[in-house]
């Protein structure tokens, strides 16, 4: 049968494009079977035209298959080229699913790198809906969409050489600080990235848990406006506890804001982040609820602080203040990370830094160890 | 000294009149150079991601595995000026274990290269041990194809003895293996432990130190490093000594590894001699 025909010759990869008999259906088939699973009701309907419930069950489920399980190599490569092709045609791609198709899944089955690469955006609705905004975002920068990284950590040095410097109260410093930081979250929403991570290493554990209370008393409100989830990771002891309650309800009220997760690193650095992951596994196995055979890199990964966000590990690290080094913030986390070096401090660096930042890590080539992508 | 017996070596080399010349003109500069540059402190331990192998290859427009070839010859230079210079340990980033996800007859040719080096660096066993280079071999070495491994701990055993300078050579290694392998081992010889102290100190016991945890790292026997040099220009650590360097200078050059020389070196130490006083009171707040 021609409609049988047809979709065997799509999914062995043959599919000529070109309408053969009736114009409108032929036409409409790639748009309709790239957009996603849900959407390849219509072939099935143009079947069950048919009237034979065994072709229709048939060409139901050897669809389901190849789509949903990617059973061979040679057919995924080639459905993969001709519908990438086609793909191109009609869409613009996105930051999304250009990822899911250029990356073959059979090269991440040995190594550690299926645990470090971001995974991919669960819901499709949104991602359609906002990527004209993030498209447009981008674009105004000189910026690609679909290769803005996930996860953005920012090491907040250099504080102390400006400060002293000029001669500024504390104060005036982190107000300073905090200025900065509300631009590059609000850049970070208007670009699509999906976590930022701040970590300001002042010299005494006292001042870094007053600049992030600062942070989070006044902006509570601001914060959800905007959609913005905070978490706090690091050391919690140091922390008197009315300071501590005011931590807890600004994470349980912006906990289901979706747009953008702001990572605080209060009194943390990336060793005592393993050493305490360490601890956890060695009480679970002390406990009995894991073996020790069964400690891996995914075991190991869950028990750190990071695990509270979708994205655990960066993709960027851009580190104020001249110094380079990675400063024991976030060891584990940072393995496949792009570094990013700026001499500038941490009151100078503005928007336009951040997006310089951003254009440099865009045109770097990640390869994760394995063969060029 | 070692640059005495680099001169012995590279006098045995050469034949002609003028190549001694300069060969020795050579190694008298190096010595002036670096005697001018001991007068800071010199970093204990240098470690080298050798990134570029392939892109020397390719735009050198050499057939394939020739890149990893001549990244072995810049090696060896770039060990020699190291040790002439007093570092004492080096450590190097061979193969990870994600280079295993690579195609497999690079794969395949990667490892038959090791195994002919350590093979020729047998046959030069006595000439290693006059330097007293002790070599180790960091990683998972389960995973390596078994030749190579054999001669890998051939090469362990021979030079076991020595400690004038150590070369730690990390084959089929990451350090998101590593740091959950020395949980691991922490865990069994805590449990070993206790099952011989039944019920007495058990608070105690119960807590792992960052003491054992280090010791049970594959690179526990050498301190941490004070340089980590990532050839190729990338700035990345592509999961490679994450515990170790959390407070080490990263230096990246743009040269492929292959291109690499006592230049970069010379400008990764003075690099670490200018930042000395920040990294020393970066070791004593950890």
């Amino acid at each position: 049968m021609k409609e049988s025909a047809f979709i065997m010759q799509l999914v062995n990869g043959t599919h000529d494009p070109r309408p053969k008999t009736t114009n409108s259906r032929q036409v409409a088939e790639p748009e309709i079977l790239i957009r996603g699973y849900k959407h390849h009701k219509p072939i099935l309907s143009r079947v069950t035209d048919n009237h034979n419930p065994l072709i229709h069950i048939t060409l139901n489920l050897s669809i389901m298959v190849t789509f949903t399980l990617k059973i061979s190599a040679t057919s995924m490569i080639a459905s993969k080229t001709n519908i990438l092709s086609i793909y191109k045609l009609i869409h613009k791609p996105s930051y999304f699913t250009t990822n899911r198709f250029t990356k073959p899944y059979s090269s991440y089955g040995l190594a550690t790198t299926k645990s470090y690469k971001n995974a991919q955006s669960a819901s499709i609705a949104d991602e359609e809906r906002s990527m004209t905004e993030f498209e447009n975002h981008a674009l105004r920068n000189g910026l690609r969409a679909e290769a803005m990284p996930k996860h953005v950590a920012m090491f907040m040095d250099g504080h102390w050489k400006s400060i002293k410097a000029r001669d500024l109260p504390p104060e005036l410093g982190y107000g300073a600080g905090r200025r900065s930081l509300k631009e590059i979250a609000r850049i970070c929403c208007e670009l699509g990235i999906r976590v930022l991570s701040v970590y300001t290493n002042f010299p005494r554990p006292k001042e870094e848990v007053d600049f992030a209370i600062d942070m989070t008393k006044s902006d509570i409100e601001e914060l959800s406006r905007n959609d913005i989830r905070v978490s706090i990771i690091g050391n919690r002891n140091a922390i008197p506890d009315s300071l501590l309650e005011i931590i807890t309800r600004a994470e349980e009220s912006t906990k289901n804001n979706k747009t953008l997760h702001i990572i605080e690193a209060v009194n943390y650095t990336g060793r005592s982040d393993i050493i305490q992951a360490c601890k956890a596994l060695a009480g679970k196995v002390k406990d009995g609820e894991l073996h020790p055979t069964a400690i891996d890199e995914n075991v190991f990964q869950q028990e750190l602080e990071t695990n509270c966000s979708e994205f655990p590990n960066p993709d960027l690290m851009i580190r104020t203040g001249g110094k380079q080094s990675v400063g024991n913030f976030m060891l584990w986390q940072l393995a496949y990370s792009e570094l990013s070096f700026v001499d500038k401090s941490a009151f100078e660096f503005n928007s336009t830094d951040f997006i310089k930042a951003l254009q440099v890590y865009q045109s770097r080539h990640r390869r994760f160890g394995g063969n060029k992508i | 000294m070692i640059s005495d017996h680099t001169r012995k070596m590279e006098e045995e080399k050469r034949s002609g009149v003028v190549s001694r010349f300069l060969g020795e003109l050579n190694i008298t500069v190096r010595r002036f150079l670096f005697r001018v540059m001991s007068s800071g402190p010199i970093p204990q331990h240098i470690a080298f991601i050798m990134d570029g192998n392939r892109r020397f290859a390719k735009k050198w427009k050499l057939e394939e595995g020739a890149g990893h070839k001549a990244g072995f010859l810049a090696l060896m230079s770039l060990l020699k000026y190291c040790y002439e210079m007093g570092v004492k340990y080096v450590t190097v980033y061979a193969f990870s274990l994600d280079n295993f996800n690579r195609r497999p007859d690079e794969v395949q040719y990667v490892m038959d290269l090791m195994h002919e080096k350590i093979e020729g660096f047998m046959k030069e066993l006595d000439m290693v041990n006059r330097y007293g280079i002790r070599v180790l071999f960091i990683g998972d070495l389960n995973r390596l194809y078994a030749p190579v491994r054999v001669a890998a701990e051939k090469a362990m055993e021979a030079t076991a003895k020595n400690t004038k300078t150590y070369l730690l050579v990390c084959v089929a290694y990451t350090s998101s293996h590593e740091i959950p392998r020395a949980v691991y081992e922490a865990c069994q010889e805590r449990s070993g432990r206790k099952d011989g102290k039944e019920e007495e100190e058990e608070e105690e016991e119960e807590l792992i130190k960052v003491v054992d945890l280090e010791k049970k790292m594959y690179m526990g026997v050498v301190p941490d490093p004070d340089i980590l040099v990532r050839s190729s220009g990338e700035t990345r650590l592509s999961n490679f000594l994450l515990w170790q360097t959390s407070n080490s200078l990263l230096y990246s050059p743009k040269a492929l590894w292959p291109e690499m020389g006592l230049r970069h070196v010379v400008w990764a130490i003075l690099k670490y001699q200018k930042n000395y006083h920040y990294f020393e009171k970066k070791k004593k707040q950890a």
